[in-house]
């Protein structure tokens, strides 16, 4: 009897365990498909956005889930590594080997390198690192960008700016952040970011072929090219590509402008553009 | 005995359906979350495809679906021409008109110009490409017959800038609820990239421009501005008017094509005016 009995009970206690197995499974299951469809979620809310260049030579990446982060986890970073500017709210990467060390300026002092007179937003600040020595380009009324002649508007310009041609004008590959408090933003008729977007490349001779602007979001991104022909580098016939990528964001009381400036040369290291593109990785807004 | 084996019987019975219950309870779950997860990605993917923008202070938010923006020519042959204009040389297709709107269809940029004392089309602040091969490019245009008449006084002003009476040809402008689209030929247009007549436009609108979306997985942009026209008269009276203006950017292989749309609220004016609108850009299509 007690022979009789043990199988049956071992029988149903297996079919028990089969069945706690089975829900095991389906419950591990279930929360594996909640798990990918959350992963799915948040991949669409961080998404890596990788903006390449006309000629595809460069792509930069922006993960625009990390651009904006709280005073604490601002705090908690390493000051070594990062320059951390809690009254402007924003990270930066400090300068890396090979680089210029930060500096800061004003709007008027920068516009004034390349002879421009700040005629509004004179006191906003400005961050930049460059990397060595700039390649010295000379042009003239000859020169065109994208293939296309320059217009005359330009032209004139140029000789308003740097005198009769040929110019020569300095190039640096670079990163700019420019600031703006957003009262004296609108205070020049600058509403919003889109705005500050339309505002920081109405003057840009350029050829934009990206923009990246994500509905009721605060960044926005976009990626001009431009290819210099009809120049002179060192006395020589040369023609160059300046790829620009510009990154825009905002909080509750200003607008940030990181812009990338990368001129491609030859003989120059790889690193440059790695250096770049961390910079545009580590910039964050302390909201 | 034999009721002992009844027992183990019973027992392994019960077993096996409560094996089943669990079975179909993991089958069920398993499902039920396959179901919410397919939805919530389709769900997701939607609403990365669907803009919708609103003007500020207005109820109105335009929508677009981003997705089914380009269509193949097959199934442009299959659309209903009762329902639609298929422009197959120019590569897309619009909306026929309804019930109180004209269209026009052997429009070119330049006659905008022409026209321009009567009814500002935005399209035409492109002032630069006056007289350049722009001129010949095609312009379709939806039209509702009703316009709103304005006229420009002492004091009034355009986005806060004061108008010069004395400087217009007639103070008297008929602003409509309209859609244009200009076609582009790439090849008449080689200093742009579709990204640089967003631009182009959204700078010829500075001051009023409340929205651009781009999205990363979208070859479109989309942006909306408002044109205030404030200390006007309008069907006679002194009142503050605000233009409603919504463009998207496409492009197909040969050409760009720019959909404006223009809505002019008016008082006693049918909502239908806006829901036509909203339909017509619903669809227009790029056949690629």
């Amino acid at each position: 009897m007690t022979k009789q009995k043990r199988p049956v009970a071992i029988q149903t206690a297996l079919i028990g365990l089969v069945g706690s197995v089975l829900t095991v499974c389906g419950g591990l299951c279930g929360a594996l498909v909640t798990s990918l469809v959350t992963i799915y979620q948040v991949e669409r809310e961080n998404e890596q956005v990788a903006v390449s260049s006309s000629g595809g030579g460069q792509t930069l990446s922006i993960n625009t889930g990390t651009i904006f982060l709280s005073r604490q986890e601002a705090a908690a970073l390493d000051p070594e590594t990062y320059y951390i500017d809690l009254e402007q709210a924003f990270v930066l990467h400090r300068p890396l080997p090979g680089w210029s060390p930060l500096e800061e300026l004003t709007l008027a002092e920068h516009l004034a390198e390349t002879n421009v007179t700040c005629v509004v937003a004179c006191d906003q600040s400005v961050y930049r690192i460059r990397y060595g020595q700039p390649i010295e380009i000379e042009s003239d009324r000859a020169t065109t960008i994208n293939g296309q002649p320059i217009s005359e508007d330009l032209l004139d310009l140029s000789e308003q700016l740097y005198g009769p041609p040929p110019w020569k004008v300095p190039y640096y590959s670079q990163m700019i952040l420019n600031i703006y408090d957003k009262d004296v933003a609108q205070a020049i008729g600058v509403n919003n970011l889109p705005e500050m977007l339309l505002m920081s490349t109405q003057y840009q001779a350029g050829d934009y072929h990206r923009m990246v602007a994500q509905e009721d979001s605060h960044f926005a991104i976009l990626q001009g090219s431009s290819v210099l022909g009809g120049i002179r580098i060192a006395g020589e016939p040369a023609s160059m590509t300046l790829d620009d990528w510009l990154l825009f964001a905002e909080r509750d009381e200003a607008y940030y402008i990181v812009e990338i400036i990368y001129t491609t040369q030859s003989g120059q290291s790889v690193q440059v553009w790695d250096d770049l593109q961390t910079y545009i990785n580590e910039f964050r807004v302390i909201e | 005995m034999d009721k002992e084996k009844q027992e183990q019987k019973h027992s392994k019975q019960v077993a096996v359906i409560g094996l089943v219950g669990t079975i179909l309870t993991v089958c069920g779950g398993l499902v039920g979350a396959f179901i919410g997860g397919i939805t919530t990605v389709y769900r997701i993917q939607q609403e990365a495809q669907q803009l919708s923008i609103a003007a500020p202070q207005e109820e109105q938010a335009l929508t677009v679906d981003t997705r089914q923006v380009s269509i193949s020519v097959a199934q442009a042959a299959d659309l209903d021409s009762s329902d639609y204009l298929v422009v197959e040389g120019l590569g897309f297709v619009m909306a026929q008109p309804a019930v109180g709107w004209e269209l026009s269809s052997d429009m070119t940029y330049q006659d905008l110009f022409l026209e321009q004392n009567t009814n500002l089309s935005p399209l035409i602040l492109f002032s630069a490409q006056v007289e350049t091969a722009w001129d010949r490019q095609p312009v379709y245009r939806l039209r509702y017959s009703q316009p709103v008449t304005v006229e420009f006084i002492d004091g009034s002003t355009e986005n806060g800038i004061p108008v010069d009476v004395t400087q217009l040809e007639d103070p008297i402008l008929a602003f409509y609820s309209q859609m244009t689209i200009l076609v582009l030929e790439k090849i008449q247009a080689p200093d742009f990239t579709l990204v640089d007549l967003a631009l182009g436009w959204g700078h010829l609108h500075r001051g009023g421009v409340n929205s651009i979306v781009a999205n990363p997985d979208s070859q479109y942009v989309f942006e909306q501005v408002s044109w205030e026209l404030k200390n006007v008269l309008a069907e006679e009276r002194n009142t503050d008017l605000t233009l409603q203006r919504w463009a998207l950017f496409a492009e197909g292989n040969e050409f760009f094509y720019i959909v404006e749309v223009q809505y002019i609220p008016a008082t006693n004016q049918s909502v239908q005016v806006w829901d036509d609108l909203q339909s017509y850009l619903s669809a227009f299509r790029v056949i690629q």
